[in-house]
């Protein structure tokens, strides 16, 4: 397989079958600035228009065990950006989640490690989620001194029942792989040797349903929910805004980078959001 | 117990205790036409009228171990119906779904054999689910070409919630007894000769609680969702009729026609739907 070119942080590669692997690889941790949620939005106009591929498995391409770390922190941390940067930031990620919610594309995420934050979004709106005996999983923003996004917690809501996701959303909870199955998190545990293999499977037992009927019923499922959170997106950034703005969000945020790069540095480091 | 009209699909059977059944018995398989829409509704009137009736048990009267196989598919194949009569049928039978989800009168669905599509949303209407060891359950449309109705998946989600649903829902799974019991979607697995039995005893459990209040209470809990169910129906039925015109869907259900009548005739056939 080819190298990635120099600031691509994804590569496609297609399978037999008519699925294509997405690779998410921005080592360290693939955390998610604007141009790899910009580049995801690309890669998933390009799948979604190719009559030939009728489904997508996410995974990581990375040396360590992480899916993805999350968002990168520097977009987040006001003194590293602004107001418009942020709000690109936010529109351009959430419309891509949002998408992917009702892509008519089936959908697959192997997770291969530490999938918190904005990788268990990204993991939560796919069809179908396997990971490996060794990952964890969940929607961590409190303990970093942030929010969980109002449309991230509806998604696990609808996915797992609002009364356990109440409880793993306030109080910032990863879930092991076992516990993430048995909530209905994720839908299987695999091997790290296994887990490609245990994607491909269950991507090919959902393709042996008819295209039109399987997208137009994903579609009536999923739809109000995602042009809600398009909506709300728009709705919320600039409120989202000025909280990363106030002083004690800085201040934390600070410390995350802080201790992020070892404390030697502030720029560009791996981010856990 | 006298036999059945030449063209009554149901029968009625009073049962001491304030009960009764109501025996689909349109040989072969129950396939649900416009009549036996507009009959399920005259007995539902009669029976909501009837001070001595408070709980009705829906229940076979087929030779096979058929619950009913669901919509007949005369009434959504396009060559064999016209959008008038689309919308009468569409229009009828969801009033008639949404009406008994809401009805005061306390209701049983004891499921003898296979109960895909329109048989599982009629059950699932029902306050109370009993199946045999050897049926099946689910809303199997996208396996036959055709979307899932939206407040059919939406009933299905609110029974089981939105995780578990969406994915039997995308992929035509029909479930097992067991598997079925485990979601939730039904609540008890009986013997072929112990199903009624637990369905009665299941109904006088019910109505040991004072009619008004229990009444009240399902009105309360149901009474939102039933009443959009209703008035999407008028919305949904122009765009449905559109989709059963369309090229592709008419293939399909031709040969699902086909398939039915053995490959003999088209009219008239058996459908699985």
């Amino acid at each position: 397989m080819p190298p990635p070119a120099a600031d691509a942080f994804l590569r496609v590669e297609r399978r037999k079958g008519a699925y294509a692997l997405v690779v998410l690889c921005r080592e360290p941790v693939n955390t998610m600035n604007l141009s790899f949620w910009q580049q995801l939005t690309a890669v998933l106009d390009e799948l979604e228009a190719d009559p030939a591929v009728r489904g997508i498995i996410f995974c990581s391409g990375l040396r360590r065990d992480v899916f993805t770390a999350g968002n990168d922190i520097n977009e987040l941390y006001a003194p590293l950006t602004s107001h418009e940067r942020y709000r690109e930031f936010w529109l351009v990620s959430n419309r891509f989640l949002a998408r992917l919610y009702t892509s008519p594309l089936v959908t697959v995420a192997a997770i291969r490690g530490a999938c918190p934050a904005g990788g268990c979004c990204l993991s939560m709106c796919c069809d179908y989620r396997v990971m490996t005996e060794s990952g964890s999983i969940g929607l961590n923003e409190v303990a970093l001194g942030i929010s969980v996004p109002k449309m991230w917690a509806g998604l696990m809501m609808r996915l797992i029942g609002t009364g356990p996701a109440e409880k793993l959303l306030q109080f910032a909870v990863m879930l092991q792989p076992g516990e993430a199955k048995e909530l209905g998190l994720i839908d299987d545990v695999a091997s790290k040797e296994g887990l490609m293999a245990a994607a491909e499977q269950a991507m090919r037992q959902m393709l042996k349903s008819p295209d039109f009927s399987r997208a137009d019923t994903k579609s009536k499922l999923r739809g109000d929910f995602a042009a809600e959170w398009a909506r709300y997106a728009e709705t919320e950034v600039d409120g989202a805004w000025e909280l990363l703005s106030s002083g004690p969000v800085k201040a934390q945020l600070a410390g995350v980078l802080e201790r992020l790069s070892g404390g030697k540095k502030k720029a560009d480091p791996q981010s856990r959001l």
